[in-house]
């Protein structure tokens, strides 16, 4: 058996990353048909935020930051949907405004402490099995989501007012959509940290777009180049001594870069 | 006698200070192919969307008597321009079986296109599956918000002659708004236009007469027919 496989750690780090890397591009796809797949960036700030009061308050601040990042995430598609600020505005005023709470609330613990510092980079290799159980079940709950509101989520991503006009609630989907991305932006940071999360949620789809020959396939190639990602960044973490959630990224980005190429010969 | 699909009486729009439509009423029966036109900000859009229920008018009245509509906007599918997605799934995202889908893209030929991306198709060919799509729940009125813009005349002929088709042989009732004056004069069965006020409805040929051209555009203003 491989030198990795026998650490218990190791296996956790597997299992959350495989999660995380199911989830991110099922959501990512939605967000990039929409042109909005900056929020996944504005909500992680504010994830950062989520992160701190946790730890200011001793409450698990995972679920702090699933509330607060929902929260923030159905504010964000109230006031983008009202029409009066276009949407990366409103993203523009978020992000900034998730990290000042965050600054303001880290110095009043007396600056960083390593708790902190791996939620904003990721430790994927230190998260425990308290912590897989409500990832499993929220990832879980995001997958039929999606499943279930397949049709509705994509006419209303693809064609939001013929979605209005053929009777869909769109505003309540966009709803939906936004608290499956701010469950995903919580779960992913223990696994690549809060300033890579984007990174997870963009870049496989993004590739996916390049070889897919539908939408439905570019589900496929998203979900598998997430998952090739995940695994050889924590193959290559674990043997190259690299922090994991960076590896992953870069991973990500190579994928890319391959697929790019490849495609252009 | 031709049921009523809808019935708009003097109604008219403000938005802040401005006047958009002015007490304008207008019928439009079971059958009707109706070309709305007017000059760009003339209102025709704002009228479109208080038909579709997306606006409350200022005053007066829009009575639409079916609920079974179908809309093709100008821009459909705008967010997705690059991303793979095939024509059967652009399609099929309205709901339907395969059978329903499979008769929709027969009826707006485009059945040998279902498994193309959308993105490798012409604007016009691109048009005809926002038209299947739209047509998917047998709705008895198709509105059509200026369907032909970016579109090459050929293609265009082509688009009038479905839209035609789905009027005469299948008895759907069509709107199609447009600013191409003399293109829609000649392919529809009635005109209403409008510059705030409704100027003219009725048979588009009289419509060709100069006087009525120059109050909906303006003086000095004379048509240049196609020729596709």
């Amino acid at each position: 058996m491989l030198e990795i496989f026998q650490y218990s750690f190791m296996i956790r780090a597997l299992i959350a990353g495989l999660i995380v890397a199911a989830i991110a591009p099922l959501i990512g796809n939605f967000l990039l048909i929409r042109r909005f797949s900056m929020v996944a960036d504005t909500l992680s700030h504010i994830a950062l935020a989520g992160v701190a009061i946790g730890l200011l308050t001793h409450t698990q601040p995972i679920l702090v930051t699933t509330i607060l990042t929902t929260v923030i995430a159905i504010l964000i598609e109230k006031i983008r949907s009202n029409q009066k600020i276009a949407g990366d505005t409103v993203l523009a005023m978020f992000l900034p405004g998730g990290l000042a709470v965050s600054v303001i609330l880290i110095s009043i613990a007396n600056g960083f402490n390593s708790n902190l510092f791996s939620y904003l980079f990721g430790s994927i290799s230190t998260v425990t099995s308290a912590e897989i159980w409500p990832m499993l079940i929220l990832g879980l709950v995001t997958i039929s989501t999606v499943i279930l509101l397949y049709k509705k989520l994509l006419f209303s991503s693809f064609d939001e007012e013929g979605a209005r006009l053929s009777g869909i609630n769109v505003r309540l989907i966009s709803y939906i959509l936004m608290t499956l991305t701010a469950i995903t932006v919580s779960l992913a940071m223990r696994v690549v940290g809060i300033l890579l999360i984007g990174a997870l949620m963009v870049i496989p789809s993004v590739t996916a777009m390049q070889v897919a020959k539908s939408f439905r396939q570019s589900f496929f190639y998203a979900i598998l180049f997430a998952v090739l990602a995940v695994l050889v960044g924590l193959f290559g973490a674990f043997y190259l001594d690299l922090p994991a959630g960076a590896a992953i990224v870069i991973v990500s980005l190579g994928i890319f870069g391959v697929v790019s190429v490849k495609n252009s010969v | 006698m031709k049921k009523e699909i809808i019935k708009i009486t003097d109604l008219s729009f403000s938005y802040k200070s401005e006047v958009i439509l002015h007490e304008v009423s207008l019928t439009v029966k079971e059958g009707d192919f109706l070309g709305l036109i007017g000059p760009n900000g003339s209102g025709k859009t704002t009228l479109l969307k208080i038909i579709l229920g997306l606006l409350q008018p200022t005053s007066g009245r829009a009575e639409l008597m079916t609920k079974k509509i179908g809309y093709v906007a100008q821009k459909a599918g705008f967010n997705a321009i690059g991303f793979p997605i095939t024509v059967e799934e652009v399609i099929s995202m309205a709901g339907g079986s395969q059978e329903e889908i499979e008769r929709v893209l027969e009826l707006t030929n485009i059945a040998s296109k279902k498994k193309r991306l959308l993105n490798e198709l012409s604007g016009g060919q691109q048009q005809r599956v926002f038209i299947a799509r739209a047509l998917l729940h047998n709705p008895e009125l198709l509105i059509l918000d200026e369907p032909t813009v970016g579109i090459d005349s050929q293609s265009q002929n082509n688009f009038y002659k479905l839209l035609k088709k789905l009027n005469q042989e299948n008895g759907l009732t069509l709107i199609l708004v447009s600013h191409e004056l003399d293109v829609v004069a000649k392919e529809v069965s009635s005109v209403a236009c409008i510059n705030k006020n409704l100027i003219y409805h009725g048979q588009p040929q009289e419509l060709l007469e100069t006087d009525l051209i120059e109050k909906l555009y303006g003086k000095n203003q004379r048509l240049i027919a196609h020729h596709h």
